[in-house]
């Protein structure tokens, strides 16, 4: 994936990995029928990747 | 997936235990069920989807009353009976069987209600190992290998398949089916998850740095945000109405072409009837060419039944005689020379005893009677070669006969089907009116709403230019707390996310819009002969377009049978996407088999021919269900050749007009017998495996 981040202060590594994560979130509740809680994942997935 | 058999227990017209089987042999993929209308056609490719995923087409009436009629009745006042489907496939080496029972109550009369519904999908994997899943695990598991939201849209009417598609509506579900398979709408899924979990990001920041000013804006983000859901919802509404409207306007037009046409219809029921009087004399000409060779050879016919026993008959006697009629005549020559009797009696002439031995020379004279009988013989033989003749000659006129019955039957048909055409157009000025004052009030009602479409679209316009403001004023709130900070940063390390999934989103469906536009071309052009080519908008939606002289894409008018197979081209075109992709592995899903009740109503023959010369070779499994009358394009040696063997099922109804008689089937060259059973709706289905 061509990541141009100039606009932020992330690097592509952390980008992709975040967009990695984010799908495999979204593969794994594909074939749920309750898909309500897929955006609790992602934010977990944030404070993983960036905790204090 | 490749479907092996269906199995009916008193599921709707199939009364007690039906099987039917499919061919799952990768190189003979094509499988056939004649029926005739009425026989459970239609019931067999709903049974596949109420099973797999709990759907019905709009055409399946009375829905909710699926066990057999007979069988409800049979049980009882107050009692329950079961009705059920099991379908056996093979999906990625595993072998499934899944159930699906259906429990109604009989009410009395023509009321039932129902009782329970259950479901089970049975796992056999490559080991042997077997895996149960019931009710929704099931449906998980059957999703999983071909997703609900696609069924439609493989296993389906071939008459009603493009009315369903190309509503807006429909449209819109196929564009979101078609984005499936091609595995998009995990990227738009992504995208709308993400955007949650970003307002719940913003909403923290509010909450952890007590900011009310952010907490403000984020309520008016929210409700421009609902303002925007609503007017989209609007405006889809009006587009809706605008494309029920237009539609209204066709037909209107459609009836209004009716009183240009009715003289066209009147000359051709004038031709038309002439042509009947010509076939009818030439009937009658046949039928006296008939009544003469028959009274010509009334003889011969009588002659021909008989000439068998004379000839054997005669034969005997001479058989019975033992002495040959030669000796027999010299010796009693020789006797009446030498004037003595065998009884030692002397024979004067013109005594009686030698008058009684002279007769006896006459009447042993058997020469003459073995030439004449000889003669008999050989004219009777003749009256058989005749009759042999007159047998040719009465067939070719009876075959010639029949062929213009049939001829005329159909001229009639024509002719009937113009004068309801007339009968129904017979309307006079006021009616014209009427459509008239109908279609100017409907064509006010377009403008109106192409007014209030103008309108609302503007609207949206401005409420998502303030939303983008509005994100931007969130976007620019600096957090005043470390925790608010941090959470800042992960709103941020999000936007940049979400912003590499829009990109990518965008290259993918470019690509393979590109990919399908190219594969549904080339499918098109093979099977409509044309140079038609396909373009896909945003959404997945399909329109042919043809080049002017110039070089120009302009978009092509396509005739009912051209639009039927553009879908065909799209369907097959998804599917050839998922065949190489599965033959790769690189799709989540494997071939999908392709099940078209009707699939030739609106095409000629040519175009026939090539839909099933095509098709299979861009699907693992192909299921047609259509008229035994249709059967003819199976039957053409091309086709025969490219489909080396066919699975064929028959299924009749006792309703049936047709009575009990021997069919021959594509490839077959003996005759397939079916047997209509006596109870009313019952079915016999016979799987053959011809060539």
């Amino acid at each position: 994936m061509n990541t141009e981040h100039a606009e932020h202060q992330f690097s592509k590594e952390l980008v992709d990995k975040i967009v990695a994560g984010i799908l495999e979130i979204e593969q794994k509740r594909v074939h749920q029928q309750n898909p309500v809680l897929v955006h609790e994942d992602i934010l977990k997935l944030l404070r993983e990747e960036l905790k204090e | 997936m490749k479907i092996s058999q269906i199995k009916f227990n008193n599921w709707r017209c199939f009364n007690g235990e039906e099987t039917i089987s499919f061919s799952t042999d990768r190189f003979k993929p094509i499988s056939t069920v004649y029926g005739t209308n009425g026989s459970g056609k239609t019931t067999i490719l709903n049974s596949v989807l109420w099973s797999l995923w709990d759907i019905l087409t709009d055409d399946f009436e009375q829905p909710t009353r699926l066990v057999s009629n007979s069988h409800l009745a049979s049980v009882g006042l107050g009692k329950s009976a079961m009705g059920s489907v099991e379908i056996k496939f093979e999906h990625a080496g595993c072998k499934y069987e899944v159930v699906r029972t259906y429990i109604e109550k009989n009410l009395g009369g023509e009321n039932r209600s129902a009782v329970d519904s259950r479901m089970m999908v049975k796992e056999i994997d490559e080991r042997g190992e077997g895996h149960d899943w019931f009710n929704e695990d099931g449906f998980d598991r059957i999703d999983k290998m071909f997703p609900r939201r696609l069924a439609k849209y493989f296993f389906f009417n071939g008459e009603s398949f493009v009315s369903d598609v190309t509503n807006q509506s429909g449209q819109k579900d196929f564009g979101r089916a078609v984005r499936h398979v091609l595995g998009l709408t995990i990227y738009e899924r992504a995208l709308q998850h993400s955007k949650t979990a970003k307002d719940d990001l913003e909403k923290s920041i509010a909450v952890l740095d007590n900011d009310k000013e952010l907490e403000e804006e984020i309520v008016k983000q929210g409700k421009l945000e609902g303002n925007i859901e609503i007017l989209k919802k609007a405006v889809e509404e009006v587009e809706e109405n605008i494309e029920k409207a237009e539609l209204e306007i066709e037909k209107i037009d459609e009836e209004l072409k009716n009183f240009i046409l009715i003289n066209e219809w009147i000359a051709k029921r004038i031709d038309l009837e002439n042509e009947i009087d010509k076939i009818d004399n030439e009937i009658k000409m046949e039928s006296n060419n008939l009544m003469n060779l028959i009274a010509r050879n009334n003889a011969c016919m009588f002659l021909q039944r008989h000439a068998q026993e004379v000839i054997s008959i005669g034969d005997s006697h001479r058989v019975q005689k033992h002495i040959p009629a030669s000796f027999k005549e010299s010796f009693i020559h020789d006797l009446l020379k030498s004037g003595l009797c065998i009884c030692g009696e002397p024979l004067v002439s013109g005594e009686p005893r030698y008058d009684k031995v002279s007769l006896r020379l006459s009447e042993g004279a058997l020469t003459d009677t073995e030439e004449e009988w000889t003669n008999l013989v050989n004219s009777l033989k003749k009256y058989g070669d005749l009759r042999n003749d007159f047998e040719i000659e009465f067939r070719r006129i009876s075959a010639r006969r029949n062929e213009l019955r049939s001829k005329k039957d159909e001229k009639e048909y024509d002719a009937s089907y113009f004068s309801g055409k007339i009968e129904k157009s017979g309307k006079n000025i006021e009616e014209i009116r009427e459509l008239e004052d109908k279609r100017t009030s409907k064509k006010q009602l377009c403008k109106n709403l192409l007014v209030k479409k103008g309108e609302d679209s503007n609207q949206l316009k401005l409420l998502e230019a303030d939303l983008k403001k509005s994100q931007a004023k969130i976007d620019k709130i600096e957090p005043k707390n470390k925790q608010s900070q941090l959470e800042r940063k992960r709103h941020k390390l999000l936007l940049a996310a979400r912003t590499e999934i829009e990109k990518e989103l965008a290259l993918r469906k470019d690509a393979l819009r590109k990919k399908i536009e190219q594969s549904i071309t080339n499918i098109f052009m093979q099977l409509s002969a044309t140079n038609f080519f396909a373009r896909l908008s945003e959404e997945f939606v399909l329109t042919m377009y043809r080049r002017t002289e110039l070089g120009e894409p302009i978009e092509a008018a396509l005739g009912k049978g051209d639009k039927q197979l553009s879908y065909y081209s799209f369907v097959a075109a998804l599917s050839e996407f998922n065949f190489s992709a599965s033959e790769s592995k690189s799709s989540a899903y494997e071939s999908f088999p392709i099940m078209i009740d009707a699939p030739f109503t609106q095409l000629d023959g040519d175009q026939q021919k090539r839909v099933i010369s095509l098709v299979p070779k861009l699907t693992h499994q192909l299921i047609l269900m259509m008229l035994e009358s249709a059967n003819e394009v199976m039957k053409t040696p091309d086709v025969l050749d490219l489909t080396p063997k066919v699975s064929v099922s028959v299924l009749y109804t006792a309703n049936s007009a047709i009575p009990a008689k021997s069919i021959f089937l594509p490839g077959s060259s003996d005759p397939i017998s079916y047997v209509v059973r006596t109870q009313e709706r019952e079915h016999f289905s016979k799987l053959v495996q011809v060539r």
